[in-house]
């Protein structure tokens, strides 16, 4: 009985680290280097620039209120993702024809309980332009 | 007790891997710049250029918060064309980590 008991505990502790590991796994983390908060991450990171600016007589000059399309990716406990965060969709969506630049932002939150742990992260691509 | 530390440093040592977004990797230290995008516009004035910066922290690599944005860094010195993108990463261990965009244009 004692000796149950006993895997039991080690049973426990090995799937904590297991789950508490499930963030830095290559499934859950995704394209995105950057996303490296253990617990909460909230950050906007570069990704592109685009030839577009060469142009000398069609720059799209870069403001505040420059035209801006979204697209969005989610992954649920590093077990389901889906969406489409791809720079055609956020392209699509803002009706763009011109791209200036891109950026990626990156929410993520994990909490690590245990056997049930809870993992979230919303991947959203950003296309500035016009 | 032999166990539970080598998995301590384990997991430690994974942490600290994933903290770092260059190629260039210091494990303990790492105080580098590198390029992230160029668009092609030729520079008039290379001394004159502006340079808009933002950035983004990460502590222990518990917490990473902040906006590195291109967007955030041009417009935060009214930069209307980009010439390029870099990157600057400062890390001390897993600690502390800073990514600083810099963006040059006019």
């Amino acid at each position: 009985m004692v000796y149950r008991v006993g895997n039991m505990k080690k049973l426990l502790l090995l799937s904590f680290i297991c789950f508490s590991l499930l963030p830095l796994s290559a499934y859950a983390e995704g394209y995105s280097p950057s996303d490296t908060g253990y617990i909460y991450t909230n950050t906007v990171i570069p990704l592109a620039t685009s030839k577009e600016n060469n142009d000398v007589k069609n720059t799209i000059p870069v403001s505040k209120k420059m035209k801006s399309g979204e697209s969005k990716s989610i992954n649920v406990f590093g077990l389901v993702e889906w969406g489409d965060a791809s720079v055609n969709k956020a392209v699509a969506n803002g009706q763009l024809t011109k791209i200036s630049h891109v950026d990626s932002k990156i929410e993520r939150l994990f909490v690590p309980m245990g056997i049930l742990p809870v993992y979230f992260k919303i991947l959203r691509t950003t296309v500035y332009g016009e | 007790m032999k166990k539970f530390l080598i998995i301590a440093a384990f997991m430690g040592f994974l942490l600290a891997q994933t903290t770092q977004m260059a190629q260039a990797r210091g494990l303990f230290y790492t105080n580098t710049e590198y390029p992230v995008s160029a668009t092609g516009v030729s520079v008039k004035d290379l001394k004159n250029m502006k340079k808009g910066e933002s950035s983004s922290l990460n502590i222990l690599g518990v917490v990473e918060y902040g906006d590195a944005g291109i967007q955030t860094a041009a417009v935060s010195k009214g930069i209307k064309k980009i010439y390029f993108v870099d990157m600057h990463e400062k890390a001390i261990f897993i600690f502390y980590r800073k990514l600083t965009t810099k963006v040059y244009g006019e």
